[in-house]
């Protein structure tokens, strides 16, 4: 045997080894170190990538000050980043119930569709397998795997992306999913009561989506092959390929609500604070009961 | 010249990872791990199965089954290697060949592994795959071997 094919046996060896580690505690392990080591020049392709995005929209800036319509055209920016930006505060606000990590998008898996991602956020991080990420736009994806400080993000658009969701006007439950032939899509039980516009948000069944999550609006109605579901096609409320930044639920708050009776009167307590008698006194009470 | 085929082997892996939906067309990928693979393999004399395990580690760090690229770039690499030794190298169809052939073996595996083996995915993103790397990947040696005098 020529020295070339020991060094090839010994590099197939070494790949199969590598298969055969991946799926081990110790394989993910050794994977997110050697991945952390790699964070900086992989912070670097981010940073070329962004280097050559501005050069481009440099020139065409300048194009646009021979035009006499930069000044509008900054204006605009300016107005869709203030735009951005307060809806992203106010989604945070109005999610409050939810405790929401903002991560980056820093790579994309080696798959054409953006079938998965990964993000600037690990296990360092808060970072768990199986949590949801969202965006402005509704529902993203969820966490399957996690390193030390970067996570991978198997999205909506993942071919083995599965979620459970509910019509939001006529209650109907069904499941969202990547179709190669249709897109995304829900399925639905035939002769349910489904039309173009119906809202979709996810399913209290659901055990890794909280409740009330946007996922898309029926564009298309279609009878599947098998003429037992209905394939609603639906358009999700993001540009996928522009969303740079997502949340994920790294937990929900156990906000309790509930009303106690003292004395005569009906008290709101909110949370699982113990109220002192002094302040217990102080508060309003919601109701008062004769 | 070495180092050099490294460091562009490593950039080719992260810009794979990192800008290839912008090179994809109708979701047709763009494999520029091949497109490196094949020419490194071909030109540079017994560095194709090293860059193919070495740019396959780098994919396989950001992948979710480990190893998998890793085991096809240093087949990829080494099959090239072959193929270099036996035939003549100027060849822009002995290219367009081999970038199809290794978009082919490297898409497919990826796909099966991470969702089985579908024939959809062929027609729809293997082989149309394969053809859109090995017509752009042929463009690319064509402009670099004439741009460096060679016979083309």
């Amino acid at each position: 045997m020529n020295k070339d094919k020991i060094w090839v046996t010994l590099l197939i060896g070494i790949s199969i080894g590598l298969i055969g580690l991946g799926k081990t505690e110790k394989g993910v392990w050794l994977q997110g170190v050697i991945t952390n080591l790699f964070s900086p020049i992989q912070g670097w392709a981010n940073f070329i990538e962004n280097e050559l995005k501005m050069r481009k929209e440099n020139v065409k800036l300048k194009k646009e000050i021979m035009k006499l319509v930069m000044e509008r055209e900054r204006f605009k920016m300016l107005e869709i980043e203030n735009k951005t930006l307060k809806e992203m505060l106010k989604f945070q606000e109005e999610k409050e119930e939810y405790k929401l990590k903002l991560a980056e998008i820093i790579g994309r898996e080696n798959l054409p569709i953006g079938g998965r991602v990964v993000i600037n956020k690990g296990r360092i991080d808060g970072i768990e397998k199986e949590l949801p990420v969202i965006t402005v736009g509704g529902v993203y994806g969820k966490i399957i795997e996690v390193k030390s400080k970067t996570s991978i993000v198997e999205t909506i658009y993942d071919f083995n992306f599965r979620a459970p969701v509910i019509n939001v006007r006529t209650g109907v439950q069904g499941i969202v999913e990547h179709s190669p032939s249709y897109g995304i899509m829900v399925k639905v039980p035939i002769n349910s009561d489904i039309k173009v516009g119906d809202e979709f948000i996810t399913s209290s069944i659901s055990t890794i989506f909280p409740e009330g999550i946007k996922v898309g609006k029926v564009r298309k109605v279609k009878v599947d092959e098998t003429r037992l579901f209905y394939n609603a096609i639906i358009d999700i409320g993001m540009e996928f390929y522009k969303v740079n930044e997502v949340f994920v639920i790294v937990g929900v708050d156990t906000v309790r609500e509930e009303e106690v009776r003292y004395d005569t009167k009906v008290w709101k307590i909110r949370g699982e604070k113990k109220v002192s008698e002094e302040v217990w006194e102080k508060m309003e009470p919601k109701i008062r009961v004769p | 010249m070495v180092i050099r085929l490294w460091l562009l082997g490593i950039i080719f892996a992260l810009l794979n990872l990192t800008v290839m939906h912008h090179l994809a067309i109708k979701e047709i990928p763009l494999d520029l791990v091949v497109i490196f693979l094949v020419y490194g393999g071909l030109f540079y004399e017994g560095m194709g199965k090293w860059l193919g395990f070495g740019m396959g580690v780098i994919l396989d760090l950001y992948s979710e089954s480990m190893g998998y690229n890793t085991l096809v770039g240093t087949v990829i690499g080494y099959g090239v290697e072959l193929v270099g030794k036996r035939m003549y190298k100027e060849l822009p169809v002995l290219w367009l060949i081999l970038l199809i052939v290794g978009t082919i073996l490297h898409m497919g595996v990826i796909f099966s592994v991470n969702y089985g083996m579908k024939g959809y995915f062929w027609w729809r993103y293997i082989i149309p795959s394969g053809i859109y790397t090995g017509v752009v990947g042929v463009l690319g040696f064509y402009l670099v071997r004439r741009r460096y005098d060679f016979r083309v």
